[in-house]
C-alpha cells in the first residue's frame, strides 16, 4: 500500500531527528520520512531548528504528490512547522498538519498509519494520540515486570515488550461481541517475545490493507499502541474479531500472521 | 513630523548594535531558565539583517520593506523560537505599514501587529513570561499616547518605558510556556530573555526617532 501521507521531523539536533526517523522506518519502511535538526551555521550545526530547511522538507514530500505531516520535539520546533504552515500558500497549506503529541511515539504512530495508507486527518491524530500510551500505566507495568525483551538479531529491545499479562484493554476498544457480521477466532501468538513493537507494527500494517475492521483481544488492530498496550506474552491465546465486507479474509489473514510469530520466532 | 524609510533603517542598525552589545546579558539570562543562546542567536539575526539591507540592489522605499526583509532574514538566520517569533511579529509590521511614513497612529498600529504576531505565533498570554509581557505594555502605551497627541518619538519612548518596565515583571512570574516552563515556579527570579530583547528591540527604534528628528531640526 502507498504512502499517500509523508512525515517531517523537526528537532533541535540533527541526532534525534535522524534517529527518531530511524525507528519510525523500522516499522514503516515505505513510507516517506524526512528528519530536518539542528541549525547549521557555516557547516557547524548548533542545536536549534531551520525554517528554510522545514519548509524545504515539506515541499518536498508536496510536490512528490504526498500530503505532510509535521511533527516537532520542543515548542519551538512546533513554532517553527507552525510558520512554515504560514508561508505556504492555501492550496499547499491546506496539506499539510502540524498535530502536536510526543516527538518519538507520535512519529512512529504517525508513520505506521501513513503505512497502511491512511489519510491526512488520521495520520495527524494517530501522532497527537500517541501520547495517550502513557495514560495505561506503561511504566509501570515494565518496572514490575522487570524482565528483559531480547529480540532476535541483536537489535535493541526497547519499547512495549513489557511481558505481563492480563492487562486489559481499557479504552478505544471498537465492541465486538454481539456484532451482527463479525466473525471471532482464536489463536496463539506465536513467538517468544510477545506482541512488542515491531511484531504490533506488522500486524497494524496488515490490517490496513482489508476492508474490515479488525480487533485483537478488543484492542483495533491498526493501532500500533493499542496492540502493544496488550502487553500479550508470547505464546498468549488471543482473540481476533473482523468485521466489514473483507472480515473474512482479513480474520484468516491475521490469525495467520499472529500463528506465525509475526516474523519472529 | 514622520518617521519613514530612513528610520526604519536606522532602526534596524540600532538593533542590531544593541543586541550585539547585549549579547552576553540576553545569553546569561536564557542560560537560567532556557537554552542559554538567546543572545547569539539574536546577535546573528540582526547582523544577518544589515547584511541583507546593505545588499538591496535598489534603494528601499517603505518602511513595510525594510520589515518585510528584517522579517524572513530572521527567520531563516536565527535559529531559536524568537526567529519565527520576531520573524512573524516583523511580517505582520511589514503589512501594516505598506505607506511611504509613519504618524504616531502608525507607529500604535506597528507595534499592535507586532504585538499581534508574537501571541499569534506563540499563543502566549500576558503573563506568561514570554517576549509578549514586554510587547503588550508597549502597544498599550503607545496607543494611550497617541491618543493623547503625542508625537511618533513620544509614543516610542512611552513603549520603549513600558516595555522595560514589562521586562522587570517577568522576573515575578513562572514561566509557562517554551523551554523556561520546563523549570515552572524555579524560573521565577529571573526576567525573560525573550522580553529583555524586545525592550531593546523598541528602544532601537525610540533611538532611531530622536535621531531623525535631530537631523529634521
Amino acid at each position: 500500500m502507498t504512502a499517500r501521507v509523508g512525515i517531517v521531523l523537526v528537532a533541535h539536533a540533527a541526532e534525534l531527528a535522524r534517529g527518531t526517523a530511524s525507528v519510525a522506518k523500522q516499522m514503516a519502511p515505505d513510507v516517506p520520512i524526512e528528519a530536518v535538526g539542528g541549525f547549521w551555521v557555516d557547516g557547524l550545526e548548533s542545536l536549534g531548528t531551520d525554517v528554510d530547511a522545514v519548509r524545504a522538507a515539506v515541499s518536498r514530500l508536496l510536490d512528490d504528490g504526498r500530503d505532510v505531516v509535521v511533527l516537532g520535539d520542543l515548542g519551538s520546533a512546533v513554532l517553527t512547522a507552525e510558520l512554515v504552515l504560514e508561508l505556504l500558500d492555501d492550496a499547499e497549506s491546506g496539506r499539510v498538519r502540524v498535530p502536536g503529541g510526543p516527538f518519538v511515539e507520535g512519529a512512529v504512530a504517525a508513520a505506521v498509519r501513513a503505512a497502511g495508507g491512511a489519510g491526512l486527518e488520521d495520520v495527524a491524530a494517530a501522532a497527537r494520540g500517541a501520547a495517550l500510551i502513557w495514560n495505561g500505566n506503561v511504566s509501570g507495568a515494565a518496572a514490575e515486570s522487570g524482565s528483559r525483551v531480547v529480540s532476535d538479531g541483536g537489535e535493541d529491545s526497547e519499547g512495549g515488550a513489557v511481558s505481563e499479562g492480563g492487562a486489559s484493554p481499557e479504552d478505544g476498544a471498537v465492541s465486538d461481541g454481539g456484532e451482527s457480521g463479525a466473525l471471532s477466532s482464536r489463536v496463539v501468538l506465536g513467538n517468544t517475545t510477545g506482541l512488542h513493537a515491531r511484531p504490533a507494527a506488522i500486524l497494524a500494517r496488515l490490517v490496513a490493507g482489508f476492508d474490515a475492521s479488525v480487533t485483537v483481544n478488543g484492542a483495533p488492530a491498526e493501532s500500533v499502541f493499542e496492540l502493544m498496550k496488550l502487553a500479550a506474552d508470547g505464546g498468549a491465546e488471543l482473540e481476533v474479531v473482523a468485521v466489514g465486507p473483507g472480515a473474512s479474509e482479513a480474520r484468516d489473514a491475521v490469525v495467520a500472521a499472529i500463528a506465525s510469530g509475526l516474523g519472529e520466532r | 513630523m514622520t518617521l519613514g524609510v530612513t528610520w526604519a533603517l536606522d532602526w534596524m542598525r540600532r538593533t542590531a548594535t544593541l543586541v550585539v552589545a547585549h549579547r552576553e546579558e540576553l545569553s546569561e539570562l536564557d542560560r537560567q531558565i532556557g537554552d542559554g543562546d538567546h543572545g547569539e542567536n539574536l546577535a546573528r539575526g540582526f547582523t544577518a539583517v544589515i547584511t541583507k539591507l546593505d545588499e538591496q540592489p535598489t534603494p528601499l522605499q517603505h518602511v513595510g520593506e525594510v520589515l518585510r526583509i528584517a522579517a524572513t532574514t530572521l527567520m531563516s538566520t536565527v535559529g531559536g523560537a524568537s526567529g519565527p517569533l520576531y520573524g512573524t511579529a516583523f511580517l505582520r509590521a511589514s503589512r501594516a505599514t505598506a505607506r511611504t511614513e509613519l504618524d504616531a497612529e502608525g507607529m500604535v498600529a506597528l507595534l499592535e501587529a507586532c504585538l499581534e504576531g508574537v501571541r499569534d505565533r506563540g499563543g502566549a498570554a500576558l503573563g506568561d513570561k514570554t517576549m509578549a509581557d514586554a510587547w503588550f505594555p508597549a502597544a498599550e502605551a503607545a496607543a494611550q499616547s497617541a491618543e493623547h497627541g503625542a508625537s511618533p518619538v513620544e509614543v516610542l519612548r512611552a513603549a520603549t518605558l513600558a516595555a522595560r518596565r514589562g521586562v522587570e515583571a517577568t522576573a515575578q512570574l513562572a514561566a509557562v510556556r517554551g523551554r523556561a516552563s520546563f523549570l515552572g515556579d524555579l524560573s521565577i527570579g529571573v526576567a525573560d530573555p525573550g522580553a529583555a530583547s524586545t525592550a531593546l528591540v523598541i528602544e532601537a527604534a525610540h533611538d532611531a526617532a530622536v535621531a531623525a528628528v535631530s537631523r529634521a531640526a
